[in-house]
């Protein structure tokens, strides 16, 4: 994750603890050479194109280092893929409620600074809702530990939430503490198939003036519930709960006063979050959810899938929409960049040459201010230069 | 400052703008006896225009200022100390209420219970529920990230916060976050959210709301040991079941509770109870409740009694909400804290918690939300007794220094503010002390708002130093 193809030639470092982390942040303000933070590079053309000298890998900045399952807390080195933390905790019961994009050879390291999520968002909220504690560099070269390893904390300034999502530019992260939930004794994936689109509001509306309590809701179009095995091609809305017996049961009762349900693999979930293989564009608009399902069909008129080949698929519960375009982008462009009110879009992956009218979001007002506070000498994933 | 009081109440009127020693009284404490500072002056914005007036005046001045909520904070962070104190609690209209997308715009001087009644109206609430919610209001709530007993399962004030406009120290007017979903760039909202008062002042704020559980239970264990209950909570914890709050009280605190007007029906001869919530569907639910009281009989308890009604569920959790208020009758003074420990550590914490205070010859009382770890310790006392008050300080600090010993931190809701300042260089090294500095000083260059408050200033100028020093080019 974090890769840059800018710096794809440009020389690795890779570090093994903390104390090489600084070192080469130290050689880095030395010789004044910029660095590339990176994972995995498991998503390695996600983000703005960076200006980098040398590629700082913290890979092998590796391991869990405190588990202690009766806490529900976890901490692990930023370079821990994700498959190893499930299989750490599955081994007591419990998981990390966080499924992002991607191949679970990801980092942690990469999911927080990227504040990655999926599905699971639905129930267990994003990154910034289950960290607890990290580490990291600044582009100072000093070691930072904001938070800890407690569920509750508001100790000082809350430099834990400025870190999750920052993609680096305020310095590495070393290490995370985590919370953790437990693995349910049932974990339950239904499909609901639509038979016409417009469908989708009523079911929208009646899905949240339920008595639902659901770990996932997602909306996946047609197409691609047809490629996952979901639907004949219909769209349809992907149904996760988990529980105990008598909670498994009864949320099933409900559903199936609301739409008739399908039972599905629930391997379908990490199906839905390796799509983006071999997309030129992956973006997320997000807003009100009761607008979602007007969103929907606007995106599809705009970003027409006999012109390119598109998937989307939408978070019910936080009015989120991912869409993964493949083959011609460049023919949606506009359609992809346009920005319309009461919507927020956030680009993932996009071709070098669209990133130029992108505006920077860590690079000007307050965020222009803080990054400068933190890397005064732009170290840290320097953006290439932008027109916006 | 008579130039300035003059200023100011040609924005908000005479009668909003207090000098006189006599009239600030009331404004010399919050809700944690033992601290007390008089501002030079208070003024009482009763508008978001005048409230930006205010500041942008005070910007002009250079002038250092304190926000102030309701005045119900635990850590000393509302006082201002010969700078002009801004009181928010005129500032109380609920600007919007979109119950379909199940958000709430707020002026900052809303009450909690405030927003609770209005979102009832559509079967929704607002999840963060500190014990003061009747008085406390929602800005004074995002300052101090605040907490609660039901936050166990629902999260705390930054889980619920998803926008603010901001009016920052200078008068600059920022929107932090976004009711419409993410917003690309840092979490400016998160490091806003428990920024005490120092970051700005929220001229609004966003909030989710939650539709309201179907069904409730709720729990009363009692035990004849701290311990037993202690080692219950741990190991409900640990199966994974997740009650929507595990509050527990010790039996010292459980007596004076049935002594008082709040008494609630608690057994007076245990040692310890549980106070459980577990809320949901209805399908699944009993499966949860037998599971956790079978785990507290397991672990000792002698008696689990399950509230029948609506009325006695309101009954037993009076007992809980109102034991600090209970407390007063023990003695003019109390100090009360606010330490976190790791779940399984609870046990441990609270028999050393009873060592500690027995070793100075007070009694420590322990109301707490004990399924999150967070530990309210308490002390009556007289301030007048010098020689207690020096124990009281002794234990206090003892017991601080034994919660960040145990992997724990000095404050889960109640903030930093002045009480814990002193704890601060325990918790974080030097280098993350000066990072924070470095946040505050984006968000307050001239460090005006709160100030001295949260991170200890004299460290921070020595550490910001060392970095500017650092990026010169001299990395050590």
């Amino acid at each position: 994750m974090n890769g840059d193809w800018a710096a794809v030639a440009a020389p690795t470092v890779y570090t093994r603890s903390v104390g090489e982390v600084q070192s080469a942040m130290r050689d880095a303000a030395a010789d004044a050479t910029a660095l590339q933070i990176a994972g995995a590079q498991s998503w390695a053309d996600g983000g703005p194109p960076r200006r980098a000298g040398r590629v700082l890998s913290l890979r092998h900045l590796s391991g869990i280092s405190t588990y202690v399952p009766g806490d529900l807390t976890i901490t692990a080195y930023a370079g821990t893929s994700l498959a190893e933390l499930s299989h750490a905790t599955a081994a007591h019961g419990q998981w990390l409620g966080l499924d992002p994009a991607g191949e679970r050879h990801g980092t942690i390291g990469a999911t927080i600074s990227t504040a990655s999520s999926g599905p699971l968002a639905h129930a267990f909220g994003t990154p910034r809702d289950l960290v607890l504690g990290l580490d990291a560099v600044t582009g100072y070269g000093e070691t930072v530990r904001p938070g800890g390893r407690v569920v509750k904390n508001v100790a000082g300034f809350d430099l834990v939430r400025l870190f999750t999502g920052s993609w680096g530019t305020l310095g590495p992260i070393t290490s995370i503490t985590l919370r953790l939930r437990a693995l349910p004794v049932h974990d339950v994936t239904l499909a609901i198939a639509l038979d016409e689109p417009a469908q989708l509001p009523v079911l929208l509306h009646a899905l949240r003036q339920s008595t639902l309590s659901l770990l996932a809701c997602e909306w996946v179009d047609g197409t691609t519930s047809k490629s996952l095995g979901i639907s004949d091609g219909r769209d349809a809305v992907l149904v996760r709960f988990g529980g105990n017996d008598s909670f498994v049961r009864g949320q099933r009762g409900v559903l199936s006063r609301l739409a008739f349900c399908e039972p599905s693999d629930p391997a379908v979930w990490g199906a839905l979050s390796l799509l983006d293989a071999g997309a030129g564009a992956v973006i997320r608009v997000s807003g009100s959810v009761t607008g979602l399902p007007a969103r929907i069909t606007r995106l599809r008129q705009e970003i027409r899938s006999d012109v390119v080949r598109v998937a989307m698929h939408a978070s019910l519960n936080r009015g989120v929409v991912r869409i993964i375009v493949a083959g011609n982008v460049n023919s949606v462009q506009p359609a992809l960049q346009a920005l319309h009110d009461g919507e927020q879009r956030i680009p993932e992956r996009l071709p070098n040459d669209w990133w130029a009218t992108e505006p920077d979001p860590f690079g000007v007002g307050l965020a222009g201010r803080i990054r400068a506070a933190f890397d005064p000498h732009a170290l840290c994933n320097p953006r290439m230069a932008t027109n916006a | 400052m008579q130039m300035l009081g003059t200023t100011l109440a040609r924005i908000v009127g005479d009668k909003r703008v207090l000098e006189r020693g006599s009239s600030l009284v009331a404004y010399t404490s919050d809700g944690l006896p033992g601290y007390s500072q008089t501002p030079s002056l208070a003024v009482f914005p009763g508008t978001r225009e005048e409230l930006i007036d205010v500041v942008r005046a005070l910007a002009d001045a250079g002038v250092p200022f304190v926000p102030r909520g309701a005045g119900t904070g635990l850590s000393g962070g509302a006082l201002a100390d010969g700078t002009v104190l801004i009181g928010l609690n005129r500032l109380t209209r609920i600007l919007s209420i979109d119950p379909d997308n199940r958000i709430a715009t707020v002026e900052p001087g809303v009450v909690n219970t405030s927003l609770q009644k209005a979102a009832a109206r559509h079967g929704l609430h607002y999840a963060p529920d500190p014990s003061s919610q009747s008085a406390c209001t929602i800005g004074g709530n995002v300052a101090e990230n605040a907490g609660g007993p039901h936050c166990l399962k629902y999260g705390v004030t930054l889980n619920h916060t998803v926008a603010a406009t901001v009016i920052l120290p200078d008068g600059e007017i920022v929107t932090l976050g976004s009711p419409l979903g993410e917003t690309p760039g840092y979490d400016l909202l998160g490091a806003f959210v428990g920024s005490e008062g120092c970051f700005g002042i929220a001229l609004d704020c966003t909030v989710r709301l939650l539709p309201n559980a179907p069904a409730v239970r709720t729990l009363l264990a009692d035990f004849m040991s701290i311990d037993a209950a202690a080692r219950a909570t741990s190991a409900i914890i640990a199966t994974g079941i997740l009650p929507a709050a595990l509050e527990m009280m010790d039996g010292a605190a459980v007596r004076l509770v049935e002594a008082s007007v709040y008494a609630a029906g608690y057994p007076t001869d245990c040692e310890a109870v549980l106070l459980v919530d577990l809320d949901g569907v209805v399908d699944g639910l009993e499966d949860d409740v037998a599971a956790v009281a079978a785990l507290c009989r397991e672990f000792g308890a002698r008696d689990v009694r399950i509230a029948a009604d609506a009325a006695e569920r309101t009954l037993l959790w009076q007992g809980r909400k109102k034991a600090f208020g209970a407390m007063g009758r023990a003695a003019p003074h109390l100090v009360l804290q606010d330490a976190v420990v790791p779940r399984t550590r609870l046990p441990a914490i609270l028999q050393e918690i009873g060592e500690i205070g027995a070793r100075y010859g007070l009694a420590v009382w322990n109301i707490f939300h004990a399924g999150d770890g967070n530990l309210h310790p308490s002390v009556s006392y007289d301030a007048a007794n010098a020689d207690e008050a020096h124990r009281v300080h002794l234990c206090m600090t003892e017991i601080m220094q034994a919660c960040i010993r145990e992997g724990g931190t000095i404050t889960g809701e109640h903030g930093v503010g002045l009480d814990k300042i002193d704890y601060m260089p325990s918790l974080f090294d030097g280098d993350t002390l000066a990072a924070m500095c470095r946040l505050r000083d984006v968000f307050d260059p001239a460090h005006r708002a709160n100030r001295g408050k949260v991170v200890p200033i004299h460290s921070c100028r020595e550490w910001h130093q060392a970095p500017a020093g650092r990026a010169a080019g001299t990395l050590p």
